[in-house]
Order: C-alpha cells, then structure tokens, then sequence
C-alpha cells in the first residue's frame, strides 16, 4: 500500500474545471516536487488534498494510506497525518503560537488516544523544533503569524511540521518569500525531519529549492495534468530551457 | 403612564427623603421628568433601543426591601481579597455599610454617607449638566435611595481594589432606582472593580446613575462585568468629570442582558488627560446591548481612546455610538475610536455609529468600525492543524473578544472576567 494514490482526480472551483485528470503515486519516504507555469493548478491540488472548503472533487479517487480521503473534513485529514505549509500562511490575531501549539498537539494526541503532553516534554518539542528552523522565543509568544514578516510566516510553517511530524507534508511554494539564508534554513530543517515513513510533495516554480532538498521524483504539471515526470535532471532541464523548452519535446 | 410616577413620587417624597435626603433635587426632578416623560425611539440617542415596556409596564419605584440573599458571594472567586460592598436591589445589604479606613478613604453606602457626610456628599452629587439629562435620569433622581460612594482624599494611593456587587432579583416590574459617586482627589489612585448581575425569571427596571470626579493626576481603573439574567431592563449611565492629567481606564464587558444600555460621558476639562474606554458585547437570543460614549474634549492636549467589540448570536441586537466632541480651542487631541463586529447568526444585527465632530485643526483623530463574521481564511488554517470547526471558531472568537481586556491591569480580575467570557462563547 502507498502512503498516497491519486487516480485521475478532477477538481472545480466554482464550476470551473481546474484539475482535470491528475494521477500521482507517492510511496512512504519519498520526496515529490510538482513544478509548472502559474495557473496550471499546482496550489489547487495542495488545497483540494487537505480538504479545503469550495474545492469539489468531482472525479477521482485520492486514497491515503488506502483509504479514499475525499468526502473526509479537512481536520480529520489533519489529524490522519496530513500536514499543508500554506503559500500565504494565515494571521490568527489574539492567539498566541503557543497556546496554539499546545491546543492542537493535544488535540492529535487524544485522537490517538494517548495522554496530552506533559509541559515539560511540550516546552522541549517546542524547543527543538523551534532551534530547527531559528524561531525564538519571542516570536512563540506571538499571535500566530500575526506581524510575522514574509519568511518569519514560512519558518512558522516548517516549525508547526516539526512539532506535528506528519507523514505526508505538502509544501505550497515554501520557497517565495525567503531569502537566501532562510530557504537554505527551511530546506536544511525539512532534510532533517525526513525519515523513511514520512513523505514530502513540494510545490515549487524555481529549481533552487530543489537544490537543498533533493527530490527523488519531479513532475511537470500543466492545465490542471501532470504531463511529465522524471527525476531530478528534469528539474534542471526546466531551469536551462523553461517550461515550453522542456515540455516542446513530449 | 407618565403620571402614574408622578403620582407615586407625591405619595412617597417625604419617605425617599428619609431613606437619602435630597430635597428640592428631587422636587427638581419630578418636574422635569413631568415635562420630558422617557425617550422614545425619535430621539436620535434612543433610536436603535426599543423602548416599548415603559409605555405597557409601570415599574414600581418605590419599594421597600426586607430580604437579603448573600449566598452568591462564593459565586465570585477572588473577592475576598478585596473591599466588597454588595448592593442588593439596589439597597446596600449590610445595613448603611460604610467604611472610614485610616488613609482617610470612604467606601460603602451612599445612604449611609449622607447621613455621615452630608456637605462631602452634596457637593458631589448631581453635578450634571441638565442638557444631558433624559426622562430616565430625572426619574433616578426623583427615587433614587441609596448606592455606592467611594472618596479618596488627596494623594492617596490604594493597592486593594475595591469591589461592587449589584445583585438584582426580583420577579416584579420593580423600578430600582441606585445612585453611585465616586471621587478621586489629586494624585489618587484606585481600582474598583464591578460585578452586576441579576437572576433568571427576573422582570425589573434598574435606573442608575454614577457620578465620578477625578481631580488633577488621579488615576481609576474601572473593570465591570454585566450580567443580566431574566428580562431584566438595565440602564446605566456613567458621567465623568476629569480634571488636568487624570486618567480613565474603564473596561465594561456585557456578557448577558435582555435590554441594557450603558452611556458614559466623559467630559475632559483639564489638559493632558487620558481617557481610555473598552467595551464588549456578547449577545444572544433576544438581547439587545447598547453602549454610547460620548468624549467631551473641552480642553487641549488630551487622548481618548474607544475600543469596542460585539459578537452577536441568535436574534440579538448590539449597538455602539462613539461620539466625540473636539471643541474649538482643544488643540493637540488625539481621540481614537474603534468598533469591531462579529456576526455568527443569519438574524443578529447590529447598529455602528461613529460620530466625530471636531472644530479645532491641529488634531489626531480616527475612528474604525467593522461587522463581519469570523475570518474563513483562519478557520480553514485552523482545521488543517487538527482542530475541529467549533474548536476553531471558539478560539477565534474568544481570542477576538479577550482583546478587550488587554488594558486591565487586575491581573485576577481579568482571569475571571476572561473565564466567563469564555463559559459565555461556549455556552452559546
């Protein structure tokens, strides 16, 4: 069994077709980097497999770990081990990242069924996975993302992924919005945090990233398809001659 | 219905005069309540407020209270710590409490100090300006009988706060009538703290009026929690005097109330004052909440600031109006105002009025005011972190409502006040 099947999956928004046909395989331990031009439907998928609202799947089977996920809330497929890293991570005003942290750890942790926690094994995951990525303690007392520059948003998402280890994270073009010394932080966190039962699908326009974190499949997605997969050399084929370059050969 | 208060006025004058002697204040009263009779909805101030019940319902102003219920004291942690004085119907529970402490400050019933204090009361009481006094406030004054006093001498500044309980219960139209001042001499600092609360299956009228005197560089921070059970009707006005470098930091939550209307009016009349007002409203069912504020800058140099939120459920109704007035001479002002919504039902409706009117030039003043329902964006960022919808909304909405609180400074009575805030969002 894959950790996820996605089997010619068709999603509309608002009635208007934007996946249309997308098949994908990614098994445990495996890093994924779906790359295409802008509006192709690359953040539409990330979206419609975390469940969001207004996203229908009107064709298609999305099986994770063999169980078909698509009529499943967005928090059920959260707490399954499904784990998004938002392009534009949301401001949450007046809750603190901590108590954040605190309220939905404890909520996997019951829906495992296992016992919330205790402070000082919190404050530790908090710590280390804080230090992962350089989120201080400043900034944990904050209202989640709230006045968070650009790249502080993006470290809050991988810091959120190293606090919840899920196993299949999707990365919503991570890399926009940080520098240099930051992407080579985030990526260096993530190249940590991969074991062989967790997988990544990383969502990106540019090669770099790809750079630190080595993907061991890249697909080329285009009008809502995956129209070719390879592996890492597609990646850089894309940067030398750009989409129409590559994709002018199929 | 009018004359049935004048009336009831002319049979029982001479004992609320015995109870709280006012004199000719209330003679004064009756009169012009006679001539104004209670708003009605024309009057642009009473327009969203529905004033219906006093046109059917007599609320019996004069009545004499025998029982006394302080079994609720264990209702409210933490107040053993501080200074408690309850008023229950209005009337002060421990018979004419009043407390003279060492530093000279004198806290409990109005009554009782009037009776001890007759000149130090009546140079403080009814010190309004008649233009801003309605048909409800004449009639307080008309019955008024007893209430909260609280004076702190010059340069006196008091750590323990001190607290007020108003407890209603009744199951008749009664009118209750209560009558609070409070003074701070200069430099004098203090905190009270206020808990007013009445009973499910309550029908009454409570009339308030509170005076408060704030003299050169005092400093009151004023926290209250309403909580009107039943069908109560509660109208509340505030009126507040401040003189140069005084400041107001009063934080009003509203967690509950059939029909309440809380008015504060703020006249600042010496520079580099500060007046900082915070408001919530959590509406349910058939409620209906309103707050006014009406800033007086009357000097230059002075800050203002209104921050107010709502969150509306059921087929309730909220209302805020900011009105400040930046009068020609007051240069320097800087007077902030903000109202935030937020809507959770399809029937609840709210009323937001900011209202600025400003002559002088030099001035710093804005006002923001919004009404929406909660942010879907956070919702969703929320839910893909584990958490189910009603977990997300509740966070979000008590982390949008806990903001009000941000200001106080009574640690321990902002937890209370943030954990029935919090038993209120769940509740409803």
């Amino acid at each position: 069994m894959k950790l996820l099947e996605i089997k010619d999956l068709h999603v509309n928004i608002e009635d208007k077709e934007i996946i249309k046909g997308l098949n994908l395989t990614i098994d445990y331990g495996e890093v994924h980097a779906i790359m295409g031009p802008n509006g192709t439907g690359k953040s539409t998928l990330a979206s419609a497999l975390v469940g969001k609202p207004g996203y229908e799947i009107t064709k298609g089977t999305v099986l994770y770990k063999g169980k078909d996920i698509t009529g499943m809330e967005p928090e059920e497929r959260a707490l399954e081990g499904i784990f998004l890293a938002f392009q534009y991570p949301v401001e949450i005003p007046g809750v603190s990242m901590i108590n954040f942290m605190k309220t939905i750890i404890d909520a996997r942790r019951k829906h495992k069924g296992i016992d919330p926690l205790s402070p000082v094994d919190f404050l530790k995951l908090v710590k280390e996975s804080g230090k992962l990525v350089g989120i201080n303690d400043k900034m944990k007392g904050r209202a989640v993302n709230e006045g968070f520059s650009g790249g502080e948003k993006k470290k809050n998402e991988i810091f959120q992924l190293a606090m919840l280890k899920p196993e299949l994270a999707i990365l919503d073009e991570l890399d926009s919005g940080l520098d240099i010394d930051s992407l080579r932080i985030v990526s260096e966190a993530i190249n940590n945090l991969r074991t062989t039962n967790n997988s990544f699908l990383i969502i990106t326009h540019y090669q770099r990233m790809l750079d630190y974190i080595k993907p061991d499949y890249v697909h080329i997605m285009n009008e809502g398809k995956i129209v070719k997969s390879g592996d890492k050399s597609l990646a850089i084929a894309l940067e030398e001659k750009g989409y129409d370059g590559v994709m002018a050969k199929n | 219905m009018k004359e049935k208060y004048v009336k009831s006025y002319k049979n029982n004058r001479h004992s609320l005069n015995k109870f709280l002697d006012l004199s000719d204040l209330r003679e004064k009263a009756i009169e012009q309540f006679e001539k104004q009779g209670f708003p009605n909805s024309k009057n642009e101030k009473w327009r969203n407020f529905d004033l219906k019940e006093f046109e059917k319902i007599f609320f019996n102003p004069f009545v004499v209270q025998n029982e006394m219920n302080l079994k609720f004291f264990n209702a409210i942690p933490g107040f053993e710590e501080s200074e408690l004085f309850v008023l229950y119907n209005g009337f002060s529970s421990f018979e004419m409490q009043l407390d003279k402490f060492k530093n000279g400050v004198i806290f409990g019933s109005l009554r009782a100090a009037m009776n001890n204090y007759p000149e130090l009361v009546n140079s403080y009481c009814n010190k309004i300006n008649k233009q801003y006094l309605n048909g409800f406030n004449s009639l307080n004054t008309a019955f008024c009988f007893d209430g909260f006093f609280l004076y702190v001498p010059d340069n006196t500044k008091v750590d323990i706060p001190f607290s007020i309980v108003n407890y209603y219960k009744n199951t008749v139209p009664d009118m209750v009538a209560t009558r609070n001042i409070v003074v701070l001499g200069k430099n004098a600092e203090v905190n009270i703290v206020q808990v007013e609360m009445s009973d499910e299956h309550d029908m009454q009228f409570v009339n308030s009026i509170t005076e408060v005197f704030l003299d050169e560089n005092s400093k009151l921070e004023w926290d209250s929690m309403q909580k009107y059970r039943g069908k109560t009707i509660a109208i509340n006005p505030v009126f507040i005097h401040q003189k140069e470098k005084s400041g107001l930091y009063k934080t009003v939550s509203t967690l509950r109330g059939h029909k309440i209307r809380n008015d504060i009016h703020c006249k600042l009349t010496g520079e580099n004052c500060n007046a900082d007002i915070n408001g919530l409203y959590i509406t349910n069912g058939n409620d209906l909440i309103e707050n006014q504020v009406f800033l007086d800058h009357a000097v230059p140099n002075c800050d203002s600031n209104q921050f107010f939120k709502g969150i509306l459920n059921g087929k309730s109704r909220g209302a805020f109006t900011g009105y400040v007035l930046v009068r020609q001479d007051s240069q320097k002002t800087n007077a902030f105002q903000s109202n935030k919504n937020i809507i959770i039902s399809d029937d609840a409706v709210v009323h937001t009025n900011p209202f600025l009117e400003i002559y002088a030039d030099d001035v710093k003043c804005s006002h923001g005011a919004s009404v929406g329902n909660l942010d879907e964006n956070a919702l969703f960022y929320m839910r893909t972190r584990g958490l189910d919808e009603k977990e997300a909304k509740d966070i979000l909405l008590s982390a949008f409502a806990l903001e009000v609180l941000n200001n106080m400074k009574n640690i321990d009575f902002k937890k209370i006040i943030s954990s029935e805030i919090e038993k209120t969002l769940l509740h409803n």
